[in-house]
């Protein structure tokens, strides 16, 4: 019973679903999806969240209660999270408030700095893949080559052509492979779905 | 690193300090209070006395002000939040003064506070309060300087009503009532009456200033505007005049138009004596009865036939009246032509729009429009020319072949022609050898298709060469089958059921051949509020007309507050008897007014009986009511009507006649050049005359997915076979995948080396794919961990995602029998921002040294910044994603990635099931069915056969 009835919910609304898109009448666009579909999905997120944050609380308790490694820092996800929701709750959200303040000058520059970090990783990882130990790789440098240097005005310089044989690559064996692999992705997501809707496919139940 | 207690806290402080210094950094030690200054309130001109402009000097950018706040009241001691007005805090507003044009808006609403606050931040004594809050009597008061309108949900008007009386003992009548809750009121400035008005700056901190010094004004109707422009022609050979002229910007008002001739005097002249009606009379003659107009009806043109011919020198003006005035336009001297300057006479037909919930019309008046929008040389000789196109045309309309022939300018004979049998938009042509392609060429478009042919209809252009662009651009002439038609506009009008004046929708220009026409469902019900009743202690407090009625409450009576609006509504159209029938939507009060009439009419017949003298007031009185009566007694919907019993099927039934009606209308296009040379279309009529009303049908199935439904049966139909033969015991052969066979592995290692595993489910939520796929994976990882006793971390981005991860590692650890091992501790939600998502679960990976990873699911940028990390960690990585641009990383610094689809196998491939492995079977047999396609549309394509191509889905 415990799995059964998320089962048959799984199922009905798998249907629903799959008739919703070849179904463009009203009953389906405006009944179903605005009137039903979307004010469950809105009540639903509220939720969730509370769930999310007790379980973070929950985790960083346990950390601190029981001494584990790096403990301390615990205290600095109680320190932000209480900060930030006094702030969001008393101040308000909107633009010059002081949660506003923290995400513009907080939250923000950290992301950037985390973002800007991929530059560094992107060489490394590029430099690992563009060892020439096999044919593969050879192939795969010599193409990165090529293309990177059609990127930048010296690329014109060394050969008129080089932009062209550039594109090309994009074009034609990159966005050959590229399709290929989004037909399987496409594919895949519609046995995905269908294990589901046929009740084949019950992980997301928990266990099998 | 381990930190002690007192650096803890002495790490805290000083974090508590500089936040605290940073606080008091960022205050504006000179934050002055920012008054807006010389605030006025001035009416506004030529319209109906509704409308008011409120305008102050904006402060100075420097004040970093980002909106400006208007109050509005009807007395100086009580002013309610109107609107905002945005202003950008870093430029500021550019101009001397700000305005704000009032004509009412928003009243109460869902949206508005519960009780009556007072403003934020404002001096004690201010009258500045929030919005009108929702409090019935407060309304009620209101209500008394305002033109009050309810839209009230539709839902709640046909099955929600209440009858509510007034507390006015001589009033019988049955009110519509409905509460806050069921509808949103809008307010309207009434004429003469005095509002009064302040604003608030408010600055980018959100604090706000003081407010202005509070001002008045009263809205006055006015005379219309003077109309921007008339235009006339002659044609001197059907003798008839042709007007078009321009509406002012405020039209709404306007009663009246009509057209005279003015002789004997200069268009000088004129201008200064139009304004004074002494004068002007002795030089006008109406050559035309007044029209009337109003209700949004506004024809901009009119032909006047003169048998007579007009006098030599004649010139025109045009009237616009309202109830305060009337204005006359310049005078306009008609163009002298002939009809065959006219342009064709449109021809058009309204068709549904295909696959759609009903609520979109397409009106057709010409067939497919294809023109070409600019070109571009390809190469530094200019000797190739890249072509961009347009082709308008609607859903239902089919080009099967585009065929462009471009001319050089001195010959006649096409040096090449381009046949286009698949539409992109573009495409390349070849210059003549030593022809100088800044000469332009002109390019004939032909087509064929459904109801098209090469034959009859051809569009021609011309390209020349534009210095500014540098490159050959189309010019503005476009030829239809060898008429220039770049100035003619194709306007389309429409009028519902029972009206019978067209109202203009929109202009289109001839390089449009459709319009599509929303026609929305009703959301809701409009009614004119007629009062507000409300109960206060045992008394019910009624105010209607600018009047308040108080009496004692009735037994039985509700004790709710309501705004009363008039439960008769318009109920259907008579075609036969040319009127509107009207039905109160209370079944008991609408029976009883048909009976009330049927008495009345008996009554007044018998008075016109028993009358000694001829009475025509009374016979006109009689002659009305028996019009009424026999309406009601033979009009089919009110007779269905009549025979239902029950108050919500009354309502119901009454919905289902009246909105399907009032979504029905009748369409019309005019062709013109808009300075007096147009054309109209013939009236859109059936066999009989009558004209066609036409409405939107909302679609059962969309007919642009055949072909996808068919593909997901042949796709369901694999899967079953496959199934079945799966459960009969046949062995399927599932290929190799190496980072799935490396799990164990994996997981051995993290068990060997006594450290923890993590996995991450990537960034998707439960609606994607990728998580649902991962879900799969985790349950068998997660088993595996559970038997070996090997930690496993599991952060989790989205929180909805969460509670099912813990339910699926829990339930692994008791399928293998250690439910003592799990800890729900180590699936946790962390952020769903995805930076600090991926700081987070780098810091995890580092402090606990992670002996395996696994990153499956949906990733983005944050999946290099992962997976680097856990290179240096010296982590075993297995990565799998169905995100095209992150696979490529994954590949470069993982030791096993599973690629795309492999993401989506791996649940199957890893439990062996074999219903699971029947789909995988279905899959591979599908793409070789796909591939087959993909072969066979690219040779069919290739020799321009493009039936395979067409029924494919595009999207």
């Amino acid at each position: 019973m415990k799995k059964t009835i998320p089962l048959i919910i799984v199922i009905a609304g798998g249907i629903v679903w799959l008739l919703w898109v070849f179904i463009p009448h009203r009953v389906m666009a405006d009944d179903f999806y605005y009137k039903f579909y979307m004010p469950w999905a809105r009540a639903m997120a509220p939720f969730a969240i509370i769930l999310g944050v007790f379980s973070l609380s929950m985790m960083h308790t346990a950390k601190i209660r029981r001494r584990a490694p790096k403990w301390q820092y615990s205290y600095f996800f109680f320190a932000g999270f209480i900060a930030t929701s006094l702030a969001g709750f008393i101040g308000g959200t909107q633009k010059g408030g002081l949660y506003m303040w923290m995400f513009e000058n907080m939250a923000m520059p950290m992301s950037a700095t985390m973002f800007s970090l991929l530059a560094f990783y992107m060489a490394s990882a590029a430099y690992k893949a563009f060892r020439a130990r096999s044919a593969e790789a050879t192939v795969l440098l010599l193409a990165a080559i090529v293309v990177m240097l059609a990127q930048v005005p010296i690329g014109v310089k060394i050969s008129k052509y080089l932009p062209n044989i550039s594109q090309w690559i994009l074009d034609v064996p990159n966005l050959a492979a590229k399709r290929g692999i989004m037909l399987g992705v496409g594919l895949g997501s519609v046995a995905t779905t269908l294990k589901i809707m046929l009740g084949i496919e019950r992980s997301y139940l928990g266990g099998d | 690193m381990r930190l002690s207690n007192r650096l803890l806290k002495l790490t805290l402080l000083l974090a508590f300090a500089v936040a605290l210094g940073l606080s008091i950094a960022s205050k504006d030690p000179a934050s002055e209070r920012n008054v807006v200054e010389d605030l006025r309130v001035e009416d506004l001109p030529s319209d109906d006395g509704s409308g008011l402009i409120v305008s102050w000097k904006p402060l100075h950018r420097s004040k970093r002000i980002i909106e400006y706040r208007v109050y509005r009241g009807v007395h100086p001691d009580t002013l309610f939040f109107t609107q905002a007005v945005p202003v950008n805090p870093k430029t500021g507003f550019a101009g001397d003064r700000m305005y704000f044009y009032d004509s009412g808006g928003d009243f109460i609403d869902l949206t508005s506070p519960g009780k009556l606050r007072l403003e934020k931040q404002q001096l004690p004594g201010s009258p500045l309060y929030r919005r009108i809050p929702r409090d019935m009597e407060l309304a009620a008061r209101l209500s008394e300087c305002y033109g009050i309108f309810s839209a009230v949900d539709r839902g709640a008007f046909y099955k929600g009503a209440k009858k509510v009386y007034s507390a006015d003992e001589a009033d019988s009548t049955a009110y519509a009532g409905f509460k806050f809750k069921h509808q949103s009121l809008f307010a309207s400035l009434l004429e003469d009456k005095t509002y009064y008005y302040s604003v608030v700056a408010v600055d980018e901190r959100s604090r706000f200033q003081p407010h202005a010094k509070v001002v008045s004004g009263s809205p006055k109707s006015n005379p219309p505007e003077e109309p921007a422009e008339l235009y006339g022609v002659w044609l001197s050979d059907t003798k008839e005049l042709r007007f078009e002229w321009e509406y002012p910007m405020v039209k709404d008002n306007i009663m009246m138009y009509q057209i005279y001739m003015v002789s004997g005097i200069e268009p000088e002249a004129w201008e200064s004596i139009k304004g004074n009606p002494e004068q002007r009379a002795a030089y006008l003659r109406p050559i035309d009865k007044p029209y009337p107009a109003g209700g949004g009806a506004l024809p901009a043109y009119a032909t006047v036939p003169m048998p007579d011919g007009i006098p030599e020198n004649a010139r025109f003006t045009i009237e616009l009246a309202n109830r305060q005035g009337s204005v006359f336009s310049s005078l306009a001297t008609p163009r002298i032509l002939t009809s065959s300057h006219l342009p064709e006479k449109p021809s058009f037909y309204v068709e549904d729009k295909p696959n759609d919930k009903g609520d979109r019309l397409c009106v057709i008046w010409d067939h497919p429009i294809v023109f070409i929008t600019k070109t571009s040389s390809l190469d530094k000789n200019n000797s190739r020319l890249k072509i961009n196109y347009q082709l308008n045309k609607t859903d239902t309309q089919d080009v099967k072949n585009l065929y462009f022939e471009f001319t050089k300018v001195d010959e006649k004979k096409p040096f090449t022609t381009v046949k286009e049998f698949y539409q992109d938009m573009s495409f390349n042509i070849r210059v003549p050898q030593g022809y100088d392609y800044r000469k332009g060429f002109r390019v004939r478009i032909t087509m064929d298709g459904k109801k098209v042919d090469r034959k009859s209809y051809e569009l021609e252009q011309d390209l020349r060469w534009d210095e500014g662009m540098m490159a050959l651009m189309p010019s503005k002439e476009l030829w239809r089958n060898g008429v220039e038609v770049s100035r003619i506009q194709n306007v389309v009008y429409r009028r519902g059921i029972s009206s019978d004046k067209y109202i203009k929708m929109k202009n289109n220009t001839c390089f449009d051949n459709n319009l599509d026409v929303n026609v929305p469902y009703p959301a809701t019900v409009g009614r004119p509020v007629y009062g507000f009743s409300f109960v206060k202690g045992n008394n019910l407090h009624t105010y209607m007309d600018g009047k308040r009625f108080v009496r004692k409450l009735k037994p039985g009576e509700p004790r709710s507050a309501y705004a009363l609006v008039s439960p008769e509504i318009d109920f259907t159209y008579d075609a036969e008897n040319d009127a509107r029938i009207n039905l109160n939507i209370f079944r008991d009060e609408a029976l009883k007014q048909i009976k009330n009439n049927k008495r009345e009419l008996a009554n007044l017949k018998g008075q016109l009986a028993e009358a000694d003298t001829l009475n025509p007031q009374l016979q006109a009185q009689v002659e009305a009511l028996e019009k009424q009566v026999k309406l009601y007694a033979t009009n089919k919907n009110v007779i269905d009507a009549l025979k239902i019993k029950g108050q919500r099927a009354w309502a119901s039934f009454i919905a289902k006649i009246r909105e399907p009606e009032s979504r029905q209308h009748n369409y019309k296009v005019v062709k013109t050049d808009t300075k007096g040379l147009f054309m109209e279309g013939d009236l859109d009529a059936n066999k009989k005359g009558e004209p066609n009303f036409h409405f939107p049908i909302s679609n059962w199935f969309a007919t642009d997915k055949y072909v996808t439904l068919v593909a997901v049966f042949i796709y369901g139909a694999l899967v079953v076979t496959f199934v079945t033969m799966a459960k009969r015991g046949k062995k399927l052969y599932i290929r190799p995948i190496a980072g799935l066979d490396e799990i164990d592995n994996a997981v051995g290692r993290a068990t060997e080396m006594g450290r923890p595993m993590l996995y991450c489910m990537g960034h998707g939520g439960l609606s994607d794919v990728a998580t649902l796929a991962s879900m799969s994976i985790i349950t068998q990882v997660s088993r595996k961990a559970a038997e070996y006793d090997t930690r496993m971390i599991v952060p989790c981005y989205d929180y909805i995602v969460l509670p099912i991860v813990q339910e699926i590692v829990r339930e692994a650890h008791y399928s293998v029998g250690r439910p003592d091992t799990y800890d729900k501790n180590n699936i946790f939600y962390l952020t769903n921002s995805q930076f600090a998502y991926v700081a987070a679960v780098n810091g995890i990976m580092i402090r606990e040294k992670m002996a395996t990873n696994f990153f499956l699911g949906y990733f983005s940028a944050e999946a290099l910044l992962m997976t680097e990390t856990g290179n240096t960690v010296g982590a075993v990585q297995i990565a799998g994603t169905d995100s095209v641009t992150q696979i490529p990383f994954f590949i470069t610094t993982c030791d096993y990635t599973l690629i795309g689809e492999e993401l989506y196998a791996a649940g199957a491939y890893l439990n062996r099931e074999p219903m699971l492995l029947g789909t995988l079977k279905a899959q591979d047999y599908f793409k070789i069915i796909i591939v087959f396609l993909v072969l066979v549309g690219s040779v069919l394509s290739s020799l321009q056969v493009m039936h395979l191509l067409n029924i494919l889905p595009t999207k």
